[in-house]
């Protein structure tokens, strides 16, 4: 079989003058991703666009010796066709179940991020456009992906559609990021139902004081709706059964988790603590590794919750994780999180009396999976690269549709080649939250006591 | 059951209607050997630890599934043997060649 080539993973370009282009280049072996080739050449690279290249056999001797210098590690500009190789599910729950594994292995005794979250954050929008980036941060304005909505309007919108509210509701946000969450989510419900918005109280709740001055700011014109307040999520005494929602989004996988051992019973400490709470609430650990990491602040957070709701109020409570796998760590620049295992969630809710329902968050807020959006290589070459060789600002922290693109870099994106869109579904991770889960708790009406 | 133990590095999954046997490595490359388990598999690996022989497996079984009390015995007998050589289960006394 003749040697098929095309374009490598991510390679974009943009003309500088006439006769010359900057090539981004990924994954060329030298530090500057970004080399300039002259016209010729980039006239021979547009033919390998194709999604199967175009094979050596193609091409003029000539246009074969500049194929050969394109594919050279210092280039990197043209690669060798591959077919993607399939991931099974098999590989899938191996990986799963190795990481929990590791995971457990690592972490020495508990992992509590509190100092963190009152001492460290310093920046409020950094910290959620470089830190640690989240679903309702990315789709803060609105987008077509979810209805023309931002993510706060849209979850807003949803609960409306489930009658949620009644006439007016006394809400609890706990962990509130920047605070924009809650400003879209009122100002739906102000817009869509003004009576409703009248009659209805919303309390922000965080750790960080400056997370809190930031919420603050951002949601003056919500005026005596709003109140704010500072604690820790998982022991703060909430006026008891005084709210009748109560909203965790993207929060819990910042919460305290602590290892324990399958079928080894605790002495003592923490450790004792947890497997006595574990125990009361009938988590079943005979499917974790021999090491595990249990998600003890969000456990502690869900009694929490319930103290905290009037009889029939519901909680919304989002994060990464799963229904059956075990914590695993996250990186986030500077601090550790770790997912969720949404089944111990669920035994703690009904051990306590509450309906819980768990749902994918895309399915929850419907999430247009077949809009077309900037594919990640693309994204990555043009937001650390390009625009930063071409001196131009930019908010990479996006999903970006190809009009949105041209809306906000309209000098650019006419001019960029080989940009790749592709169906939102395709994508994963936080842009198409589709390892994130919604659980719905509802306190019933005669208490369970 | 009496004489066979669990292998502590194996950990068992339901998920998404399916039943698995992981295998735990340090190398994930090791552990791509995953053992999808029928119903019976899934019974008798939750049931290893109550039943004390493997007639009482069998009766336990027989129960569960409507079969005779042979069949039963002849199907735990083999998945148990599989489960041995897959090292799923080990010996409660040890690998008497071990040193």
């Amino acid at each position: 079989m003749p040697r098929r080539l095309t374009a490598a993973q991510g390679v974009i370009w943009h003309p500088l003058s006439e006769s010359h282009w900057v090539i981004v280049a990924p994954q060329r072996a030298p530090a500057e991703k970004c080399l300039l080739l002259e016209h010729k050449e980039v006239q021979l690279l547009e033919r390998f666009t194709g999604p199967s290249g175009l094979s050596m056999d193609e091409l003029a001797p000539d246009e074969r010796k500049v194929a050969e210098k394109l594919l050279a590690p210092r280039f990197h500009v043209l690669e060798e066709a591959k077919a993607p190789a399939p991931v099974s599910r098999h590989a899938d729950l191996a990986l799963s179940v190795f990481l929990e594994y590791q995971s457990a292995r690592a972490l020495e005794g508990i992992h509590d991020l509190s100092l963190y979250h009152e001492q460290e954050i310093s920046d409020p929008f950094g910290q959620f456009e470089h830190v640690e980036t989240t679903v309702s941060h990315l789709y803060r304005d609105p987008h077509p992906a979810l209805g023309g909505k931002s993510y706060g309007a849209r979850f807003a919108q949803v609960l409306l559609e489930e009658k949620a509210f009644g006439g007016g509701f006394q809400a609890l946000e706990i962990g509130c990021g920047t605070g924009i969450f809650g400003l879209k989510f009122l100002r739906e419900v102000k817009a869509s139902a003004f009576e409703l918005y009248k009659n209805s109280r919303y309390t922000f709740f965080d750790a960080s004081p400056v997370l809190t001055e930031s919420q603050k700011e951002l949601n003056k014109e919500h005026g005596s709706i709003v109140s704010f307040q500072r604690g820790n999520a998982c022991t703060f005494s909430f006026d008891e059964g005084k709210y009748s929602l109560v909203i965790c989004n993207e929060m819990i996988a910042d919460l305290p988790v602590i290892k324990l051992k399958r079928g080894e019973q605790p002495k003592e400490g923490l450790e004792k603590e947890a497997w006595d709470l574990a125990e009361r609430i009938q988590l079943d650990f005979s499917d974790a590794p021999p090491q595990f990491v249990l998600n003890i602040g969000a456990l502690q957070l869900i009694t929490n919750i319930w103290r905290a709701l009037a009889p029939g109020g519901r909680a919304y409570i989002v994060e990464y994780g799963s229904p059956h796998a075990y914590a695993t760590a996250r990186d986030v620049t500077d601090h550790t999180e770790y997912t969720i295992h949404f089944g111990h969630l669920i035994a703690a809710a009904k051990h306590l009396g509450m309906e819980a329902t768990l749902f994918p968050l895309h399915e929850f807020l419907r999430f247009s999976g077949d809009i077309r959006v900037m594919d990640e290589p693309s994204h990555n070459s043009l937001f650390r690269h390009l625009l930063p060789f071409l001196g131009i600002e930019a908010e990479p922290t996006r999903v970006y549709t190809e009009q949105m693109l041209r809306s906000a870099y309209p000098q650019v994106v006419g001019k960029v080649k080989n940009l790749g869109f592709v169906p939102l579904s395709s994508l994963g991770g936080i842009k198409y939250p589709d390892k994130f889960y919604l659980l719905r708790l509802v306190k019933k009406n005669s208490s369970s006591d | 059951m009496k004489g066979l133990i669990r292998n502590p590095m194996v950990v068992a999954r339901k998920t998404e209607g399916e039943r698995y046997l992981i295998p735990l490595a340090d190398d994930l490359k090791e552990m791509r050997k995953i053992f999808r388990l029928n119903d019976l598999g899934w019974f008798i690996w939750r049931h290893l630890d109550s039943a004390e022989d493997l007639n009482a497996l069998s009766s336990l079984i027989s129960r569960e599934f409507e079969v005779d009390q042979v069949t039963a015995h002849k199907d735990a007998e083999a998945f148990i043997e599989h489960l041995i050589q897959i090292k799923a289960l080990l010996s409660a006394q040890g690998d008497p060649d071990a040193p």
